[in-house]
């Protein structure tokens, strides 16, 4: 009962949390990019990175803004290229988020993963601040690889030991025990052993219940049932 | 400060016409006119830019420009070129 329930409530989170504004306007105006593309490169001529950075997010967010994609995550990695010229390492890290998220939502699980580790890896734990923000990057990561078209769920055994290793919080955290969890039972669902359906949900269910998920998680673990289960059920 | 003036002088009627193009541009955003009045702050950017070499006001007009363009209207043409 609490499976169909959850299942059918994040479907509802998915669907109720697409943009809905500004769906119709067509991306930034040409006239609009032309003329900020100068005033940034002037900036950069003057190597004033700083200033330059903030008008590449404007432009960065206006794409994001017409869910054009593609073009949202090359201009917040340039964004993050002058943030990390004007030594602005919480900047820096926001923008690489965004990069992380951008890459989920467009669907290339491959790169949003990579990109959640290289975040944790290099920028959170460098920092004295931003050092207990790295396990969730690493939960975003795992998630993602677990997502994939093509799961190998020894390679996410091997990067989720790995996490473990750099960041003892990590090992420590209920997000590393949920993924565990998960894990085991995606590799006895390989082995064909029966219940797992229930505990599949019981342990979405238990999360959930402690630290909500948010839109991406919700689609992530939604694809993850539907490529490992759902084909299970086809058999 | 007579110095500094003599300096600029060569330049003055430049910094007047621009000047000049900056009113313009304030009184066309006030008419909602946003097409005119970024073209207006485009211009006077481009004079600050090439004629007197001030980068940073010319960059901080152009991100003006930039900003009053993304106000057209969905339905308004854009620029020719």
């Amino acid at each position: 009962m609490s499976f169909v329930w959850l299942f059918n409530s994040i479907h509802a989170c998915i669907h109720a949390k697409v943009p809905s504004s500004d769906q119709h306007r067509p991306t930034i105006y040409p006239s609009s990019y032309r003329f900020t593309e100068k005033a940034v490169s002037i900036y950069c001529d003057c190597k004033k990175y700083r200033q330059a950075a903030r008008i590449r997010k404007w432009i960065a967010e206006a794409k994001e803004k017409s869910n054009n994609y593609e073009e949202a995550i090359a201009q917040f990695k340039m964004t993050t290229q002058y943030y990390r010229a004007a030594k602005m390492d919480l900047q820096v890290l926001e923008c690489q988020r965004k990069v992380g998220y951008l890459l989920a939502r467009s669907g290339k699980y491959d790169q949003a993963s990579e990109a959640e580790q290289e975040i944790a890896r290099s920028e959170e734990l460098r920092h004295n601040l931003s050092k207990y923000s790295a396990q969730h990057s690493f939960f975003r990561a795992i998630l993602l690889l677990m997502a994939r078209d093509n799961c190998d769920l020894d390679q996410v055994k091997t990067v989720l030991q790995e996490s473990m290793q750099l960041d003892f919080r990590f090992e420590t955290s209920v997000g590393c025990a949920f993924l565990n969890n998960i894990l085991h039972v995606l590799v006895e669902l390989e082995n064909d052993a029966g219940t797992v359906h229930h505990e599949f949900a019981d342990h979405i269910f238990d999360y959930n219940e402690l630290y909500p998920f948010d839109e991406i998680d919700l689609e992530l673990l939604e694809r993850i049932y539907s490529l490992h289960f759902d084909s299970e059920m086809d058999e | 400060m007579a110095s500094n003036f003599l300096d600029r002088a060569p330049n003055l009627h430049i910094e007047e016409d621009i000047q000049h193009f900056i009113k313009a541009a304030e009184a066309f955003l006030i008419a909602s006119k946003w097409r005119d009045a970024a073209l207006a702050y485009a211009l006077a950017a481009s004079m600050y830019h090439l004629e007197l070499d001030a980068l940073n006001e010319a960059a901080l007009l152009y991100t003006e420009a930039g900003l009053v363009a993304d106000k057209f209207d969905s339905g308004e043409e854009y620029f020719s070129k």
